[in-house]
């Protein structure tokens, strides 16, 4: 680390200096982040409503969550959202070695595939709600056409999640193809020469050298975009709007109880359980980071 | 990449042919439906042309040219306290020597792990206490500076080769003058970078405006066409063109701006 | 940099500038202002705001400057927009609840006690059947407002056919039933539909009956459906089902499908709201001329169901007096009078009932050129006879919709499937109850409207006995 050298080359500076640089961020970050962190664990102990509170109840709030039908049914539906993960590795995957070839257009392609990434959420679920139109978008017409039933995509369940995955992962899959491109960039030239050197073919190649230097991005992603699809609320709060809370995930339904419904503390403890889960999936990324460190 | 056989290259082709639809299609076919009349066909992208969805988007209700305004706002203000508080902020963290410094940049570290929808709902009672409620202020001061903007400039900082700095404290510069004068031009891509992804993020924002802001006067971009969309809304299309709307600064913007974007800065990303 | 500076500067000045808290609504100029929330009366405003100048010079008359500030929320947005008005602290002094919402707003927290406010006369003034819904563990929590009820709408040419006199119909579900079956054999039409399945009325009238699928354990409401009286009372209105005495539409069709069958004479009674009068007049004339109302069909306990309409004060008024005063005033009989004269619906104090306005229409003599209103009319009277001793059976639990849609859900599928029985259908929605009331924040036994049986009683049993076969 850089500490050991900066040691005999201490900057000279007064007292203040650093405390005045850094109080804005921790200003804002000590109040709207920790503070609320603090609090939300607090208010998921408490009854508290839009009206009265908060109140110290204990584990009251848990032991609604328990025995609530749509929390369940939305804390499923968040695991199925994570099946967006592996099509979206694959497919971000996909579209980096295609940019990566290094094709007469690549530099055009690459910012192409990266523009649904810089489309606003809302945007994006208004562009694929289009598509979905159950009485005469595109997909439905598509389907006809080659004699299929229409489905309906906005309105029946699983068909709601998957219309709201697809609009994670046609925004998502450039970000991650991005992170891809360095990964591929990263792999040492020399390796993939010196296999093909040795008479292996374009794929043995790819198969046996450059899939596992590429390996730890593609744990990375995981990690990644599985905790962005479990704090997913824009695709499906825009795309599917009008369906019930059991057609969607966790965040949606804190934001139901909490602001249409009014129910501050079984919102934190909503809050709180997501928390956990993501946590838990945060600390797989150090973990692997760390093995990748210690490789 | 020479002697490539035509089969690959026409195998990649086709790849490339089917991601770039897939990337642009929807959008593109959005708002191509966006100019159509109301007698068209939703399916119909081609039935026609009119301006009639933007003028009604813009003038139903509270009208698109408050929305808009302060979508721009918002970000340009959201965009630029992100880039100065977190030049401002890793500066001593990459550069000064003081006590707690490491448990100082491990804890700003830390709300990197706390996900906003997690604990929106203190947040907002916290907006509500303060008094800010129904604010554009409010939309913008809880994302005035991120985690990740800091330990972005950090990394970026600490590349800066020290002599420099040394010449300018060598010249009488105190650690302000050092900063804006030697430290941020050196790091400009980075806080362009960082300017970029704060501005697509603040300009798509959804839960926390949809959650602080009530006066629709007040809304931004997001909030109001999520009112176009709802039950009571009078016109779909008006939806359509208010995206579109909502779209094509953020496109151009990203466009314009290629040659600030660098695979490096993943490459950063990938190392952790 | 120096440019990068600048912009910094000036936005940061912007940002300063957009920090502009919306400004109080509270003015310290000595007038008591009451923020007033109704639902969908816009089309009424002439009515609502005579009242509130009549009441803003009465109150200054007493000596005290009042504002009321009125504003007017559509049916389906009222819920957000109290919750978002309230997590501001900017909710508003006295709103307008319909009874399906009002008890979600009472477990919140959101409503005062309104008796210290109000005299023993003020709240004795309501109907009691009204009242009940407002009054839980000994608070009353809103003053009832205006409400709807129900009568028999019956066609006399097809009760003929079958064989029923119109002017001994039964005033009890059981009597209907008994009759149905007789009915459809003589003429192969059915007598009369009801929702059963979507939009079920039976959690109504299951209370109407007398039977009460709750009990209390350690002062806490818990499911008690799954016993024999329910499934008694459950298997009776399966069994007809299944018979095909009530048409298959009951168990999906939900309210729309009995005006369309009675406008099509292939069902001869319907008991709905005296509202659907209008629209048989303007859709099918001859079926209306055909018509008769007659009193609203009861439970065992002679009681008729009312929705109710209430006015609650929130926790976060800054003035509960005023605004409790306000509530009363508005609801009062007087007031309510006068917007009944001038809207289709009735009074929830009992001195509003009195006025001639609800009293029966004259007999048309023959030879009289006869009156198209004469039955819309008679249909108001019978209405506001019945509400003396009407009761909203709707339990005041913020719940209470979701229990519905569970007992909905299963019960459909019930009456869909003949291999299906009661007995799995009442263990199940136990079940599906108990996860709910699990789930929500606890409530009293109290919320649950379970009135003495009537002193209509008697007289809805001998008769009920009289018509069975």
């Amino acid at each position: 680390m850089a500490s050991a050298r900066t040691k005999h080359r201490s900057l000279s500076h007064r007292r203040w200096t650093p405390a005045a640089f850094l109080a804005p961020s921790l200003l804002v970050l000590g109040v709207f982040w920790l503070l609320a962190l603090g609090q939300v664990v607090y208010f998921s102990f408490t009854r508290y409503t839009a009206f009265e509170g908060p109140e110290f109840v204990g584990f009251d709030n848990y032991r609604r969550l328990l025995a609530s039908g749509s929390f369940w049914v939305c804390l499923l539906n968040a695991g199925l959202y994570l099946l967006v993960t592996p099509v979206l590795i694959a497919l971000s995957l996909q579209a980096a070695i295609v940019v990566h070839a290094g094709l007469r257009w690549a530099k055009g392609l690459r910012v192409l595939l990266f523009l649904p990434v810089v489309t606003p959420t809302i945007v994006a679920a208004v562009a694929w709600r289009v598509l979905y139109n159950e009485e005469s978008g595109l997909l439905n017409a598509a389907l006809q056409a080659v004699g299929l039933d229409p489905v309906n995509w906005l309105t029946e369940r699983p068909w709601t999640l998957i219309s709201a995955m697809l609009v994670t992962l046609w925004k998502g899959f450039g970000f991650y193809m991005m992170v891809f491109l360095a990964g591929l960039i990263a792999v040492p030239k020399e390796l993939e020469e010196a296999a093909s050197l040795d008479g292996a073919g374009r794929i043995d190649v790819f198969r046996h050298v450059t899939l596992p230097s590429l390996w730890p991005v593609v744990s990375l992603v995981f990690v990644i975009s599985s905790i962005s699809a479990l704090k997913v609320f824009d695709e499906l709060f825009v795309t599917i709007k009008g369906a019930p809370v059991e057609h969607q995930t966790v965040v949606p339904l804190v934001y139901q109880t909490a602001f249409e419904r009014g129910e501050y503390g079984l919102a934190s403890a909503i809050g709180i359980t997501l928390f956990l889960i993501i946590l838990a999936f945060s600390l797989v990324n150090l973990k692997l980071t760390a093995s990748k460190e210690d490789a | 990449m020479h002697g490539r056989p035509g089969w690959l290259i026409a195998w990649l082709s086709l790849w490339a042919a089917l991601l770039a639809l897939l990337a642009v299609g929807p959008a593109l076919w959005l708002v191509l439906v966006a100019f159509q009349p109301a007698t068209a066909e939703l399916n119909d992208p081609f039935g026609g042309f009119t301006l009639r969805n933007f003028v009604g988007a813009w003038s139903e209700g509270a009208g698109m040219a408050m929305p808009l305004l302060n979508s721009v706002i918002v970000t340009a203000i959201r965009a630029a306290l992100n880039v100065l508080l977190a030049a401002l902020a890793a500066y001593p963290l990459a550069r000064m020597r003081f006590k707690g410094r490491q448990l100082i940049f491990i804890v700003i570290l830390a709300t990197m792990m706390i996900p906003e929808q997690v604990i929106v709902v203190p947040m907002f009672r916290i907006i509500v206490s303060m008094g800010l409620y129904d604010s554009l202020t409010a939309v913008i001061l809880p994302f005035s500076v991120t985690a990740f903007g800091i330990y972005l400039c950090r990394q970026s900082f600490m590349a800066i080769p020290r002599e420099m700095e040394e010449a300018a404290r060598i010249d009488g510069a105190h650690a302000l003058q050092i900063w804006r004068h030697v430290i941020l031009p050196l790091a400009a891509p980075t806080l362009a970078t960082l300017a970029l992804f704060s501005v697509i993020a603040a300009w798509s924002d959804l839960l926390w405006p949809l959650v602080v802001l009530q006066s629709e006067h007040k809304h931004t971009l997001p909030v109001s066409i999520n009112d176009k969309l709802g039950k009571f809304a009078t016109n779909i299309r008006y939806a359509y063109a208010a995206s579109v709307l909502a779209l094509i600064p953020i496109i151009v913007l990203f466009i314009a701006s290629q040659r600030f974007l660098r695979a490096g800065l993943f490459a950063g990303a990938v190392k952790g | 940099m120096r440019g990068l500076h600048a912009t910094f500067s000036a936005l940061i000045g912007t940002a300063l500038v957009a920090v502009l808290p919306s400004c109080d609504r509270a003015r310290d100029d000595g007038v008591t202002r009451v923020e007033f929330w109704t639902l969908d009366l816009g089309p009424f405003e002439t009515y609502i705001n005579s009242r509130l100048s009549l009441y803003e010079s009465l109150r200054k008359s007493e000596g005290a400057e009042v504002e009321i500030l009125w504003v007017d929320v559509p049916f389906d947005t009222v819920d957000r927009k109290l919750i978002a008005a309230a997590a501001a602290k900017r909710a508003p002094d006295v709103v307008n609840f319909s009874d399906m919402t009002f008890a979600r707003f009472v477990s919140l927290g959101a409503l005062i006690d309104l008796r210290p406010h109000l005299s023993e006369a003020d709240i004795d003034a309501y109907l009691p059947g009204a009242r009940s819904i407002a009054e839980i563990d000994g608070a009353l929590l809103a003053t009832p407002w205006y409400l709807t009820t129900q009568t028999i709408i019956a066609n006399t040419e097809l009760l003929r056919e079958g064989g029923i006199e119109p002017d001994a119909l039964p005033a009890s579900w059981s009597g209907l039933r008994a009759l149905a079956g007789p009915y459809r054999a003589r003429t192969g039409r059915t007598l009369f539909s009801a929702p059963l399945g979507r939009e079920s009325i039976l959690p109504g009238i299951m209370l109407a009956e007398g039977v009460v699928p709750f009990a209390e354990r350690d002062g806490r409401l818990v499911a008690d459906f799954n016993k024999p009286e329910v499934i008694a009372f459950l298997r009776e209105w399966v069994d007809v089902f299944r018979a095909g005495d009530i048409p298959r539409e009951a168990a999906a069709g939900g309210f729309a499908h009995i005006v369309r069958l009675y406008q099509g004479r292939q069902i001869a009674l319907m008991n709905s709201s005296p509202n659907f009068l209008r629209r048989i007049r303007d859709e099918a004339p001859s079926v209306f001329d055909q018509t008769i109302v007659r009193p609203a069909v009861t439970g065992a306990l002679g009681r008729t169901h009312i929705a109710t309409m209430v006015l609650g004060v929130t926790t976060q008024s800054d003035e509960p007096a005023e605004a409790a005063r306000f509530a009363a005033w508005m609801t009062n009989g007087a007031n309510q009078l006068a917007f009944c004269k001038g809207v289709n619906i009735l009074p929830s104090v009992g001195s509003a009932l009195d006025d001639a306005y609800f009293a029966p229409p004259p007999t048309p003599q023959a030879g009289e050129p006869e009156d198209p209103d004469h039955l819309i009319a008679e249909s108001r009277a019978l209405a506001a006879e019945a509400l003396r001793s009407a009761v909203a059976f709707t339990p005041a639990l913020e719940t209470w919709p979701d229990l519905r849609r569970a007992f909905e859900d299963r019960f459909t599928a019930l009456l869909f499937s003949d291999s299906d029985t009661v007995e799995r259908a009442a263990a199940d929605i136990q079940r599906a109850w108990a996860d709910i009331l699990d789930a929500a924040a606890p409530a009293s036994l109290d919320a649950v409207p379970r009135p003495e049986p009537s002193d209509r009683l008697e007289h809805t049993l001998s008769h009920a006995a009289a018509l069975l076969p």
